[in-house]
């Protein structure tokens, strides 16, 4: 009896130990990615104050142009060019974090993404050290033009990532409609060959729920041709090189597939019409 | 000792136990009853009849104001107890005329349609059908969710530096 009770107490340890550890994997991305929102949005109230106080010296600077006023300027506008540099990279770390959590991304869209991402993180830490070394109000504002060039760059990618994560949602979603089709047609042919007399739905009542997965079947292949214009279009993106244009084409490419999602939506409606019309007797 | 104090003085209230006074509180007793007896013999009037004595003896503010207290309490109490029943009585009383009457006004109407009920196929229970019908559930649901994510738009920032 006492073996047995220790037996039983040492299957609830490891239970409980192993119900510890495995769900610790999935909270911890979403952990990671929330700690680096948060990071982020840190970043970006302290670069609205260095904004600010840049904003403010300048405005000194040029109403008085006095040396002291100038050395002020250029202090608050290194420390704004620096505080924006870090900015960048936090949000681009974010970025990153959140295409790793999204797991319907595949490998192929995934590390392309990802290597962009690190190169532009590596050319902003290396601004942002280069910064140190203006002498003149005129280097700053030449190293900030760079960083402007550079900026677009990353918001082209930001809409890129974006539209990518939202495209392989759809994939799924579509990949998850067909199964279901697929399913329901070879539970109806099932359905159609009974023999039983008098379990068999009569020819009307057949055609009725033949009709239903017609209709779904159509839906289907009007989402699937919406989410091909929609990934024509996301293919694009390379091409941009401006952050307004990049955001045209987002919106346009979210349009697409969300026109995409609602056929597969009434493709699952019609499907949910043939169950019902299979569970109700004649 | 605290708990028996407590204990001794609600038993007091039933009468169960007489609270014990102190020393000096009966000390002060006897005192007066003594001081009764000299003042009135001292007087060269007769002496107090027995009565009255024994009535001296066993007089005690103390003791009277406890008893009053005592009886007050446990009128207390009992209108107290009677006061909660009544208003549970009456609770439950309104509670009860309510539920016949709303059952009253559940009472079937007819209707114009002619209801149809639904007489399940042989297809109703089966596994697979309730199977598909629940993935079915769960992927409407999905595709009823927003895929556009707006907390992630490039920050707005200012690249216009000038002097």
């Amino acid at each position: 009896m006492k073996n047995q009770k220790k037996f039983i107490f040492l299957i609830f340890l490891i239970i409980s130990f192993l119900s510890i550890i495995f769900p610790r994997k999935a909270y911890s991305q979403e952990n990671d990615f929330e700690k680096l929102y948060q990071e982020y949005l840190t970043t970006f109230d302290e670069y609205r104050k260095t904004h600010s106080d840049y904003s403010f010296k300048k405005a000194q600077y040029l109403r008085f142009k006095t040396l002291k006023s100038q050395e002020e300027a250029f202090n608050a506008t290194l420390t704004m060019l620096q505080k924006r540099d870090d900015l960048v990279i936090a949000f681009s770390k974010v970025l990153k974090e959140k295409l790793k959590i999204s797991s319907e991304v595949g490998v192929p869209k995934n590390e392309p993404l990802n290597a962009r991402i690190d190169q532009e993180v590596g050319w902003f830490n290396e601004h942002k050290e280069k910064l140190t070394s203006a002498a003149s109000l005129e280097n700053l504002v030449k190293d900030s033009n760079e960083a402007k060039l550079r900026f677009a760059k990353i918001q082209v990618l930001s809409y890129d990532l974006l539209a990518t994560i939202s495209e392989a949602k759809i994939i799924v979603l579509n990949k998850r409609t067909r199964e279901i089709l697929d399913r329901v047609k070879n539970k109806f042919e099932e359905i159609k060959s009974q023999d039983n007399v008098e379990d068999k739905f009569s020819t009307y009542k057949l055609q009725i729920i033949d009709r239903w997965i017609f209709e779904s079947e159509n839906r289907l292949i009007r989402g699937e041709e919406k989410l091909i214009n929609a990934q024509s279009l996301i293919a694009t993106f390379a091409s941009k090189q401006t952050g307004d244009n990049a955001l045209s084409l987002y919106n346009q490419s979210q349009t697409v597939l969300g026109e995409s999602q609602l056929f597969f939506k009434e493709a699952i409606s019609s499907l949910k019409e043939v169950i019902r019309e299979i569970k109700i007797a004649e | 000792m605290i708990p028996k104090a407590i204990f001794d003085w609600f038993n007091s209230f039933f009468g169960r136990k007489k609270l014990e006074i102190s020393d000096q509180q009966s000390i002060e007793e006897k005192e007066v009853t003594q001081e009764a007896e000299v003042s009135v013999s001292s007087l060269g009037k007769p002496t107090l009849n027995q009565k009255y004595l024994s009535r001296i003896r066993n007089f005690s503010p103390l003791s009277n104001l406890k008893s009053i207290l005592q009886k007050l309490a446990v009128i207390l109490l009992i209108f107290t107890f009677l006061l909660i029943l009544f208003f549970t009585g009456t609770r439950v009383f309104t509670s009860l005329r309510k539920n016949s009457a709303q059952d009253s006004a559940l009472t079937p109407t007819p209707t114009p349609l002619d209801y149809q009920g639904y007489k399940p196929s042989i297809w109703a229970e089966d596994k697979n059908i309730l199977k598909l019908e629940e993935d079915i559930n769960i992927l409407e649901k999905e595709l009823g969710t927003n895929i556009r994510d707006t907390s992630l738009t490039p920050p707005i920032l200012d690249f216009e530096i000038k002097f």
